[in-house]
């Protein structure tokens, strides 16, 4: 498991664990489509450790950058 | 700040009508499906009973009729789910919950139907009579994609109807429906079949629904024993909290501690986890139902030129810009376009009202007081707020309708986070370039306060149109660009200084970005002139009369004499601090009222004392005191519409902090102006 930041752009990956202490914001991501076991795609990143744009479905997210430290991913299985 | 927290039933003073004959349909769905085009097909020849500001933020309520029927319709903000995360999606839930809308229409974007559906599922465990709007089928098609409504229709039970609500296609058809659901359960008929979960949630559900159902006639806002099982599993903090209160609610509430640990045991997570996986789950596999692919996607120039502003690459090049080519068009356009209207006012209106003035009251102090409010008063409104507020108005609505904010606030999160706040409050600071006011309200979307209180410190500093006037009209004008531009420059240094500091010193952090991303749109000429008009009208109507009375006021101290023995006070400060004229202090005082004020106050009193002409200014202060003067007025304590909407939004002590230190900030920063040019 790694942070969703460290994920190169263009790979497909399952969410394994909201790491997130506040509980709004988890459920915030819920809401939208980031929970355990979802599929993201790193579409792009901002420089500077800017935020990280991702893909969920037919939906596309901006995701600050300590967000993604929060988000433990696994690569999707193929 | 919340129009149904003190009367939870509806209240005819808020316009949200309580339970009567007039049905009440509300819009719900997520942000940018089409609400609000909906809203203004629906209710484009109805009657305004409501308008409360910021439409994406508040509820906008609207009577309209429907065949023979009167109905009231309710725009609520976007949201996602119905948890209360956010300001303006406690607004939505308060509606929704507490005064209980007769019909909810779920406005969904159809090519999104998934993520949409999810809350339509919630809308229905809360028994809410639901009417789907499926939008966007336009856009479907260009997708490659196709749908089957009646698979909706029969899984949930709920009305279905396909919409391009900006077009106005099916919108009749949702009114049909809306009528006829409402009398459907008026008549204890028609209820909805909430989907089911799978086995275990379905028991746990089970379980705590048992310990409710003997009380569900009790239960908070109408719920359903299900619903408020779902909720009390999820620990939403109003249902948990009403429930404590009860012996019959504490026991559920223990059921629902056990029955949330089984599930977690079960599922690996903790149970509102679990239950917000089912019900994604399950949108998940009615959308697919719905949706098929039966042709190619249609690349448009929207997704195109979407990648080219989100891109860094091309992004930020793009935002400079944009921002240079906004400042021009009001620097340069707006002076112009003022220099024609103030050429205009002088040579038709200001000879034909001092005309009047003097016939009826002859040339005395109260003739000359009047023309103070009625002419120089009156053009300075026409020549400050057409130019500059209007045009400034204009380009803000053309960017906000593109969607392009949505880039920026992409681009520029890292750099927003050093100052404890995140993409989204770009927003609103942008926003406050027009005016201070709507983007207080606009960071009502911001997650928490503490966000919104930076955010609002910040944006109460950023010069609004008004002081945009004043730095175009004085400081451009007689002192030169690179000064003007140097105001700016001042200004945003503490601004991001400001926000550093305000961030250390608030206790906790702030959350981090989470904001969908939407495709560029051509703006609509429609939409982007009502924003503009219905903006400009506030301006012309609230800040007009304040300019009037304002001139009226320093007129009549003037022509008594009395400004002279109301300026010494303030001698030490700004003759002795600032360097600038007492009077200059004064005008700075009455700026309050309106920033631009500042301006108009002071040409006027050049003008008394000097005589007629652009020369005026120039004769009355030098090029370093108007430079320091603007300085000043920009920095300094919000106008008092920004206070009191402060006072509103965040609470007195807060607004009082700000104006405290903006004004003290304005002091040493004017000071140290004077001190430097002094020397040079």
């Amino acid at each position: 498991m790694v942070p969703l930041s460290h994920i190169p752009n263009g790979h497909p990956v399952v969410v394994r664990t909201l790491a997130i202490g506040e509980p709004r914001q988890s459920r915030n991501l819920e809401a939208l489509g980031i929970y355990p076991g979802a599929v993201l795609v790193v579409e792009r990143a901002a420089p500077f450790g800017g935020a990280v744009m991702v893909r969920v479905g037919e939906a596309r997210y901006a995701l600050g950058r300590q967000v993604c430290d929060q988000i433990l991913v696994e690569p999707e299985a193929a | 700040m919340n129009p149904l927290a003190c009367h939870p039933r509806g209240c005819s003073a808020c316009g949200l009508a309580a339970v009567g004959p007039v049905p009440r349909v509300a819009l719900v769905g997520n942000p940018n499906v089409g609400k609000s085009s909906l809203f203004h097909r629906l209710t484009g020849v109805g009657v305004h009973v409501a308008n409360y500001p910021g439409t994406t933020v508040a509820i906008q309520v609207c009577e309209t009729r429907y065949k023979d029927l009167r109905i009231q319709v309710w725009d609520l903000p976007g949201c996602y789910s119905l948890e209360p995360l956010a300001e303006d999606q406690m607004v939505a839930r308060r509606a929704l919950l507490d005064a209980r809308p007769d019909v909810v229409v779920a406005v969904l974007d159809a090519t999104n139907l998934g993520r949409n559906l999810y809350l339509v599922l919630q809308l229905l465990e809360l028994g809410l009579p639901v009417v789907v709007a499926l939008n966007f089928m336009d856009e479907v098609g260009r997708r490659g994609l196709a749908t089957r409504p009646h698979e909706l229709v029969e899984r949930l039970g709920v009305p279905v109807v396909p919409t391009v609500a900006r077009l106005g296609i099916g919108v009749d058809e949702v009114m049909e429906q809306a009528v006829r659901l409402h009398r459907q359960v008026a008549e204890g008929g028609r209820r909805a079949s909430p989907a089911a979960y799978t086995r275990h949630v379905e028991q746990a559900i089970a379980q705590v629904a048992e310990a409710l159902a003997p009380h569900a006639e009790t239960l908070p806002a109408g719920l359903p024993a299900r619903g408020g099982a779902i909720l009390a599993l999820e620990g939403d903090a109003e249902v948990t909290g009403r429930l404590r209160g009860e012996d019959w609610g504490r026991r559920a509430l223990r059921a629902a501690a056990r029955a949330g640990a089984a599930l977690e045991r079960d599922h690996g997570v903790p149970a509102p986890q679990a239950l917000a996986r089912e019900r994604h789950g399950l949108a998940g596999s009615l959308a697919a139902a719905v949706i098929y692919r039966n042709g190619q996607p249609v690349t448009r120039w929207a997704e195109r030129a979407w990648q080219f502003t989100a891109d860094p690459a091309t992004g930020f090049p793009l935002l400079v810009a944009a921002l240079a080519a906004m400042f021009g068009v009001l620097f340069f356009g707006g002076d112009r376009l003022a220099a024609l209207l103030d050429a205009a006012w002088r040579a038709a209106a200001s000879p034909a009202i001092t005309g009047l003035l003097h016939g009826a009251l002859g040339t005395g102090a109260l003739a000359r007081t009047l023309a103070w409010g009625f002419d120089a008063g009156l053009n300075a409104v026409l020549s400050v707020g057409i130019p500059y507020v209007f045009v400034f108005y204009l380009l803000l609505a053309l960017v906000e309708d593109s969607g392009y904010l949505n880039s920026v606030a992409f681009l520029t999160d890292v750099f927003m986070h050093k100052v404890g706040l995140h993409g989204r409050a770009a927003i609103p600071l942008v926003a406050s370039g027009g005016c201070n006011v709507p983007a207080v309200l606009g960071t009502r979307a911001l997650g928490t306060r503490r966000e919104r209180l930076i955010a609002s410190t910040l944006a109460c500093m950023v010069p609004c149109s008004a002081r945009t006037a004043v730095i175009a009209g004085a400081v451009a004008l007689f002192v030169g660009w690179g000064a003007a531009i140097g105001i700016y420059a001042v200004t945003a240094v503490l601004v991001l200084l400001a926000g550093w500091a305000v961030n250390r010193m608030l206790p906790g952090a702030s959350p981090g970005l989470v904001m969908e991303m939407f495709p560029l749109r051509w703006p609509s000429a429609r939409t982007v002139l009502q924003q503009t008009w219905t903006r400009f009208r506030e301006f012309l109507f609230v800040a007009g009369p304040i300019v009037l009375i304002g001139s009226l006021a320093l007129g009549a101290l003037y022509e008594t004499g009395a400004v002279w023995a109301l300026a010494a006070p303030l001698r030490p400060v700004v003759e002795g601090w600032l360097g600038l004229p007492a009077v200059a202090g004064l005008t700075l005082v009455f700026a309050v009222l309106r920033k631009e004020l500042a301006l108009q106050l002071l040409v006027a009193l050049a003008a008394m004392q000097y005589g007629a002409g652009a020369a005026s200014l120039a004769s009355f202060m030098t090029r370093e005191q108007i430079f320091v003067y603007a300085l000043v007025n920009t920095l300094y304590m919000p106008c008092v519409a920004t206070l009191a909407v402060l006072g509103r939004e965040l609470g007195w002590r807060a607004a009082t902090a700000i104006a405290a230190f903006t004004t003290l900030l304005a002091l040493a920063v004017g000071g140290a102006a004077h001190a430097v040019l002094r020397l040079l």
